[in-house]
This record gives C-alpha cells, sequence and structure tokens, in this order.
C-alpha cells in the first residue's frame, strides 16, 4: 500500500481532477511528504467494531484500516450495517444504539471509550460527516452563513467574527458555490439540491478534518448533480488529502471514488480489498451476485423479447401542457408533450428532478387537470368520455413502498381498495381476488391480513403492483418503482413486471432516472427535459447513438462499473 | 410587508364590521332593555317609553345599528346609558390599566414558557422534566379565580411580601406599582405560559429529532447551543402562533382577574355595562376587543413570515 508512484489508471482521470491534483502533488514532492517513499500513516483503525440496536446486532466485528489521504467505499444493500458503522465512528447513533465491542481509533485515540465532551471537540474538527439527505439537514430557518459560522466557531479556532465570515466565503468558493460573499445571507431553501449536497460538505470541510465520513452522500441527487458530487469529493481529496470514506448501495459510486472497497452483509465484511480487484475478479459469492443483479448501460434492452407492442395506440398524448401558479408568477411543468404508447409496450421516460415526469405521470392517472393539449384512450379523448375507461384501465405504482401504503390497512385491505373504488365484485368475489392477485405479484395469499410494517421494501413495492393490478388495468405507470430498492431487489421486481407484461399484455410508462434499467426494461425510451420531449426512440439507440445532446450528457452521467479513475493517495494539506 | 399589510387589510376590515353586527345583535338579544332598568322598578309604561324614545331605542334596529356606526366613524362614541359620562372616557379611564396588565401578562407568559418549555423538551427522561409536565398541566387544570385566590394567601396573606390588589400609576411610584402589578400578571399569565411552554417543548422535540440537528451534531457544535440556537428557532413560528392565540385568553382573562385583585381596569366597565343593559359602552368594549384580536393576528403573521424564510410576505 505505498503511493511512491500514481497508478498508470490515474494518468487517464478526467480533467478536473488532473488538473486539481496537480498543485497539490507536486507541493508534496516539494516538500518530501509521504506519497514520496514512506508508507503513509495511518488515521483511522476500526477494530472489531461491533453495535447493538436494543439486543440485535447491526454491525458484526467490522475492521479496517485508512492511510492518510486514502479513499475506502463502504458498500452493501439495506439492512447490512454500513450506515450503523458509520454512524459509529462518530458515535452518533441513534436512540437504542451502542458500540458494544471493539475500537475506532483516530490517530490512535479511541473513540469508542472516549467520553461525550471530548468527542465533541473531535467531531467535525478531525473526523467530519455528510450525510445522505441535503435537503432535510440543513437548518432551514437559520441562514447559510450562520450555520457555516457555527461549525466554524464550534471549535474556537477562529474567535474573530469577520474571520470566520471569510473563511465561510472561502468554503463556500472551494465546494463550487458561485456568488459565494453574496449568498452567505440566504437560507437553504434558495439553493438547489446538489448546491445544498455542497453547502454540506463545506459545513464537514469547514475545521480541516482529516477524515470525511460521507453516507450516501448522492443518493437523493440527479445523476449529473450526483456527478459534479463525486468530482468535488475526489477534487477536495486529491487537493486536501483529506481521507474518504464512502458509503453507498451504488457500487458505480464508489467504483467513482474510492480506491479501496469493502463489502458488507448483515454487519458484517464479506469482502474487502482495492476497488479493482474486488470489480475485476470478485471472490465472494455475495460480491459477484451484487455485482451481477447491478444494471449496467451496455446490456441491451430485453424488452422485444419479452413482449411485442400492438400496432394501434392504446394512449396518445399530443401537445400536452401543464402550469402550476397564478397568471403572474406562472411555472410550467410540461411544455408541449407528445406520447404514443401502445399495449404490450414499455415506454421509458428519462429525465431529471424538475423535468415534469411526475406532473405527466400524474396528469395522466387524472390527478391534475391539463391547461392545454389532449390525451386520448383507446381513441377516445379525455373529457369526452375517454376518461372514464381510464380512469380504471390506467394504473399508478408509486415510487416510495415505504410512504404509498397505508400503515394501519392490511394487505388485503390495501389491495381490495381500487375494487370497492370502480365498485367491482361483492365481498366474496374480491377477497377471492385479492388472494389471485398477492400470488400473481409473488406474495403468499395468506399474508393478506398482514400490515405493511411486516413486509420488506420490496415486499411492499408488490403490494403496490398488486393494487394497480386490481381493476385488470390495461396500462400501467410506473413512477421510479424501483429507485428506492435494494439493486438485489430491484432486479425481483424488474422481472416481475416484465412477466406481468408478458401475461396480461400490459402497457407500462416506466418512468426513472436510472438509465441503465430503462434501457433493460423499455421498447423504447423518451427523453424529457424541461417540460419537453426532446427525444424519443428504441431504447438501444437511444443509448448507444444519442441524438440529442441533453440525452448523451444524462449517459456520460451515469456512473461505470469499469475501475478506471481509481484516484491514487494523496498527502494532506489545508485548504 | 406593506403589500402584504395591504392585502390583508381589507378582510381585516371586513371581520370588524361583521363583528360589529354580530356584537349589536347579541346585546339585543339579551333579554331586558336599558330603559326597563334605567327607569327603575316601580316606573309605568309611560316613563319607560319616554325614555326608550330619549335614548332612541323606538327607532327601528337597522336604523339604530347606522347610527353607532356612524359614531364609531367619526369617532364621536357619545354618551353612556346608565354609567354616566361620555363612553370615550370611560374606555379611556380603564384602557391604561388593562393595558398595564396585559402587557404584564404578556411578557411574563413568554418570560415563563420559554424555559419551561426548552426545559421540559431537553430533561425529557429527567425528574426536572416531569416536574415540569406536572407543574404546566397543574396550572392547566385550576382556573384563574383558584390561582389568584392562592397567590393572595400565600404572598399577601401568609407571606406578607406582596399587596392583595389594588393599583398604583407606573408614573408616580413605580416601585410600588410594580408590587401590586406582579400577582394580577401572575395569575393572568400562567394558563398562557402553561399551554405556550407545551408547544414550545414539543417544538423542540419536533426539532432535535431533525437531520439538521444531527448535521450540528456531527460539526462539533454543543449541545446547549443546538438546542438553543438550532432547534429552538424552528420551534418559534408555531409557538408564536399559539402566544397570538393567547393574546385573546389574555385580554379575556384580564375581565376576571382584575375583578380579584381590584384593578381599576375595563374589566369592571364591562361588567356594570352588562349588568345595567348600557349599549353603547358594552357595544364599543367587545369592538375594541375584536380590533386588538385582529390586530394581533396581523402582527403574528407578520412575525411568523420573519421567522420562517421559506414563507414570504404575500
Amino acid at each position: 500500500m505505498t503511493a511512491s508512484t500514481p497508478p498508470p489508471s490515474a494518468t487517464t482521470a478526467t480533467a478536473a481532477t488532473t488538473a486539481a491534483a496537480t498543485p497539490a502533488a507536486a507541493a508534496a514532492a516539494a516538500a518530501g511528504h509521504p506519497g514520496a517513499g514512506a508508507p503513509p500513516r495511518t488515521v483511522l483503525k476500526v477494530t472489531d467494531l461491533t453495535v447493538g440496536f436494543d439486543g440485535t446486532t447491526a454491525v458484526d466485528g467490522v475492521g479496517f484500516e485508512l492511510a492518510a489521504g486514502d479513499t475506502l467505499g463502504l458498500v452493501g444493500e439495506s439492512g447490512s450495517g454500513k450506515s450503523t458503522t458509520a454512524l459509529a465512528l462518530l458515535r452518533m447513533l441513534p436512540a437504542g444504539g451502542r458500540i458494544t465491542g471493539g475500537s475506532v481509533e483516530l490517530d490512535g485515540q479511541d473513540l469508542a471509550a472516549l467520553p461525550e465532551p471530548a468527542l465533541r471537540a473531535l467531531r467535525g474538527r478531525r473526523i467530519a460527516m455528510v450525510f445522505q439527505d441535503p435537503m432535510s439537514s440543513l437548518n432551514p430557518v437559520l441562514t447559510v452563513g450562520r450555520q457555516l459560522d457555527e461549525a466554524l466557531r464550534a471549535h474556537g479556532a477562529h474567535p474573530d467574527r469577520r474571520e470566520r465570515a471569510a473563511r465561510a466565503v472561502e468554503l463556500l468558493d472551494l465546494v463550487g458555490i458561485p456568488d459565494a460573499a453574496g449568498r452567505l445571507r440566504d437560507h437553504p431553501h434558495r439553493f438547489s439540491g446538489g448546491q445544498r449536497q455542497r453547502i454540506m460538505i463545506a459545513l464537514a470541510l469547514a475545521n480541516d478534518a482529516e477524515v470525511l465520513v460521507a453516507d450516501e452522500p448522492t443518493t437523493a441527487l440527479d445523476p449529473t448533480v450526483q456527478r459534479q458530487i463525486l468530482d468535488l469529493l475526489t477534487r477536495i481529496n486529491r487537493r486536501t488529502g483529506t481521507a474518504l470514506v464512502v458509503i453507498s448501495h451504488d457500487l458505480g459510486v464508489i467504483a467513482r471514488t474510492c480506491r479501496r472497497l469493502l463489502v458488507m452483509r448483515h454487519g458484517k465484511v464479506v469482502e474487502s480489498g482495492t476497488t479493482a480487484e474486488l470489480l475485476g475478479a470478485p471472490q465472494h459469492p455475495y460480491t459477484r451476485q451484487l455485482l451481477a443483479a447491478v444494471p449496467r448501460l451496455e446490456t441491451p434492452s430485453g424488452a422485444a423479447a419479452n413482449s411485442v407492442p400492438g400496432p394501434e395506440p392504446l394512449l396518445t398524448v399530443t401537445g400536452l401542457r401543464k402550469t402550476y401558479g397564478s397568471r403572474r408568477r406562472a411555472v410550467t411543468a410540461l411544455d408541449g408533450v407528445d406520447l404514443e404508447l401502445h399495449p404490450g409496450e414499455t415506454l421509458g421516460l428519462v429525465g431529471e428532478s424538475g423535468s415534469g415526469k411526475s406532473t405527466l405521470a400524474r396528469a395522466l392517472v387524472q390527478v391534475h387537470a391539463p391547461s392545454g393539449g389532449a390525451i386520448r384512450f383507446r381513441g377516445e379523448e379525455f373529457g369526452r368520455g375517454g376518461e372514464r375507461t381510464a380512469r380504471r384501465e390506467v394504473q399508478l405504482v408509486f415510487q416510495d413502498p415505504y410512504s404509498s401504503l397505508n400503515p394501519r390497512m392490511t394487505a388485503g385491505q390495501i389491495v381490495a381498495e381500487p375494487l370497492i373504488a370502480h365498485g367491482l365484485g361483492d365481498r366474496a368475489a374480491r377477497a377471492k381476488r385479492v388472494a389471485e392477485l398477492l400470488e400473481q405479484v409473488g406474495l403468499d395469499p395468506a399474508s393478506a391480513d398482514r400490515h405493511p410494517r411486516a413486509f420488506s421494501g420490496g415486499q411492499r413495492q408488490r403490494i403496490g403492483i398488486a393494487r394497480a393490478l386490481a381493476p385488470e388495468p390495461s396500462v400501467l405507470i410506473c413512477d421510479e418503482p424501483v429507485s428506492a430498492l435494494d439493486v438485489s431487489v430491484q432486479a425481483q421486481v424488474l422481472d416481475l413486471l416484465a412477466r406481468l407484461q408478458r401475461d396480461l399484455g400490459l402497457a407500462i410508462l416506466f418512468i426513472a432516472h436510472d438509465l441503465a434499467v430503462v434501457r433493460q426494461v423499455s421498447h423504447r425510451i423518451a427523453v424529457l427535459h424541461g417540460g419537453r420531449i426532446v427525444e424519443t426512440g428504441p431504447a438501444d439507440r437511444v443509448v448507444t447513438a444519442p441524438e440529442h445532446p441533453y440525452t448523451a450528457e444524462l449517459l456520460a452521467a451515469v456512473p461505470r462499473l469499469d475501475p478506471a479513475p481509481v484516484p491514487a493517495l494523496t498527502s494532506r494539506s489545508t485548504v | 410587508m406593506r403589500t402584504f399589510l395591504l392585502k390583508r387589510l381589507p378582510s381585516a376590515l371586513l371581520v370588524l364590521l361583521l363583528a360589529s353586527f354580530l356584537v349589536f345583535l347579541i346585546l339585543r338579544l339579551i333579554p331586558g332593555d336599558p330603559a326597563t332598568s334605567l327607569a327603575g322598578p316601580d316606573a309605568g309604561p309611560a316613563a319607560v317609553s319616554a325614555i326608550r324614545a330619549q335614548l332612541g331605542l323606538d327607532r327601528p334596529l337597522f336604523g339604530q345599528y347606522l347610527h353607532w356606526l356612524g359614531q364609531l366613524l367619526t369617532g364621536d362614541l357619545g354618551p353612556s346609558y346608565a354609567i354616566g359620562g361620555q363612553v370615550a372616557d370611560l374606555i379611556t379611564d380603564g384602557l391604561g390599566a388593562t393595558a398595564q396588565l396585559t402587557a404584564a401578562a404578556l411578557l411574563l407568559v413568554v418570560l415563563i414558557a420559554l424555559p419551561l418549555g426548552v426545559l421540559g423538551a431537553t430533561a425529557r427522561r429527567r425528574p426536572v422534566g416531569a416536574a415540569v409536565r406536572a407543574f404546566t398541566t397543574a396550572v392547566l387544570a385550576v382556573p384563574p379565580f383558584v390561582t389568584g385566590v392562592l397567590l393572595v394567601l400565600l404572598f399577601a396573606v401568609t407571606l406578607g411580601l406582596l399587596p392583595a390588589g389594588g393599583h398604583e400609576s407606573l408614573l408616580d411610584a413605580p416601585d410600588l406599582a410594580l408590587q401590586y402589578l406582579l400577582l394580577p400578571a401572575v395569575c393572568l399569565a400562567l394558563p398562557s405560559a402553561a399551554v405556550l411552554a407545551r408547544y414550545l417543548t414539543d417544538g423542540i422535540e419536533r426539532a432535535l429529532a431533525e437531520d439538521y440537528v444531527r448535521t450540528a451534531t456531527a460539526v462539533g457544535v454543543s449541545r446547549r447551543r443546538i438546542v438553543w440556537r438550532h432547534a429552538l428557532p424552528n420551534a418559534l413560528p408555531s409557538a408564536v402562533t399559539v402566544l397570538g392565540l393567547q393574546i385573546g385568553h389574555l385580554v379575556a382573562g384580564a375581565v376576571l382577574v382584575e375583578r380579584i385583585f381590584a384593578w381599576p381596569g375595563l374589566g369592571q366597565l364591562v361588567e356594570q355595562g352588562v349588568l345595567r343593559r348600557d349599549y353603547p359602552v358594552v357595544q364599543d368594549l367587545l369592538l375594541l376587543i375584536v380590533a386588538v384580536y385582529v390586530t394581533v393576528q396581523l402582527l403574528t403573521d407578520l412575525v411568523y413570515a420573519w421567522l420562517d424564510p421559506r414563507i414570504r410576505w404575500e
């Protein structure tokens, strides 16, 4: 584990990282820092870390070492204990959680055994953390300047208020917020999601921490923004030598940022090594399984083999417009959208947040009335009879299997609800249909009287699909149906949707931001950008030969599994 | 902010107009009539109708209502029926004392509720937290006239620290005036303070569970600072709404508390006015209370938007 010379792959790193790395690397070489021979110092040493939650073990004997300036990825699915491990590093476990064994040594000092006040003095100063959701992780009523000020004064390094303000501007500048000085007085809601995550990173960097722990830092963000944030983390690692621990469920994210990798499952480390080794030649069966489940952009569409679309369109959208707000400050969500969906066809709809994807879905299931344009179902226009047949035949599958099921209803009641709403069948017929539907989506019909909390995320999504199937629809609108699920579960749900399409001849509008998934399941792909469809075409063609520059941009942002830009070890300097 | 006020003003005026109509009507629906009570139990029907004519009570109701509105608009409130003197003078005489009492009570509400609310949230699992909860429940359960008597018994009769009742001008003898003010103000403030403290506790607890508190912890901000500087500001907007509603209770409660502590405010005027069916006095007083309420709500919305930057004054 020496870093005397950067591995050859580093020379092919992206332009941004190379540019940022050069001055620091040169300075390090001149100053005779590690990086020029001696093995780098270990900053963080985790030994046999065990975390318990009210009797159950969430993290079970995890151990790793992190060298100064190194990058380490922790990957695993939900319940693997990766986030708990991250929180345990700063001993910030939620109520009920406790470190029951092992040690977390930061430069030889055991954080697991330190009293709370001493620990507080280290948090943010020596070891800092960036959290998943930038929307809720910043205080909504405090200005960004105030929050940076709080971080800076927490460790008393900058007693002068003006000095802190200057430092805050420097930090915002470092993380790439334009007009940093002018924006100190703005509140978080004035920033975009990506900018908020940048501000979170600035907060974590405020006191020059040696170790930065990033827990799912890009999960809530769009692919292009995700790419920018990952580039920023890499640039900071190169420039300041801050060691990174990145926690993610997404192997692509880790491959992009981390030199070494730890695969976790059920609270244990199943495999560790350099990212290149693990992605190239995984040893443990679970790592192989995880890698196999990751949808790859290179995989051609499997839709044509699954079903053949009918010739006549089932659902036609022409010139659809939707504006929100008052006349004076109207926001245009959809700006003349044209779409056709054929029976037995899966149309993938991709676009980033704010592109109008969900607005379109809501207009199709008649939650929102469009402001202009027409929707036709089976040739009949909405408003002239078409909307009545569509109300039963066009059904929606939601993104979040946790919040879209009423926790007080049983699975059976949830699935039966559309039947009651559409007046289909009597009590006995409904019970029979519910059992049939649960079986159809791969759930035990006997589980109908259990509540949503008794099901896993994937099972909940199956309940949501069963509910959508209840009134025998011909069109399913799936709004990000698998983005909240683990990759292995994702694959199962996608298989289910494919099987349902084959058996029932369903037309599916598959809305998602993950292009690899969309290519895999779709016959055609439509790209939505700024409320307009900028490109439509056969799935494989859109991915391999995009016609619109925006499509190309989306494709470039997709994290790949090829571990090409493995960052080299860097020495540390203050910002 | 100006556009916000301009936008809200018409609806505020409409509320006042509606309230004036209701106040006028409700008074006429109370059994009894000022002329009968003025004329005395032994007066004959002729004397009563003479008085009615003199007061203008024989005119159609709507005409009487319009006449009152005209008085309000010109600012000339006219004479009282039974109490004697001009209504405007009667109201100004008591207004100062009542305003003093409610303002003092309002200040106390905030001073009591803030620490109690924070303590309730931070000391949840400790005996202090349980004590805070017990105190707020007790104060809410006991009506002010009982609290008032208990306060007098303890501080005036037993300990002899404070006067049992009365009033002194704040300008002439500030120290004495404050001694007179303290017990009635505390008595008036306690129930509202308890309500506000509960809301604050709830708001702070919810804020403490938010992700941004985790962020502040991760950058090393101390627990005390997290509570006061990060969680409390998030709990304030809804607390201010509650406080605005409580000001209504304070004004209404003042009537009762003034009676217990012989405080020469508007409370006694309301009481006399109602008992003797002095329509002009009661009408004008009730409308004044409504006006105060409407103004407070307007201010509450302004303060709310100031505390929560996500809300705009529109």
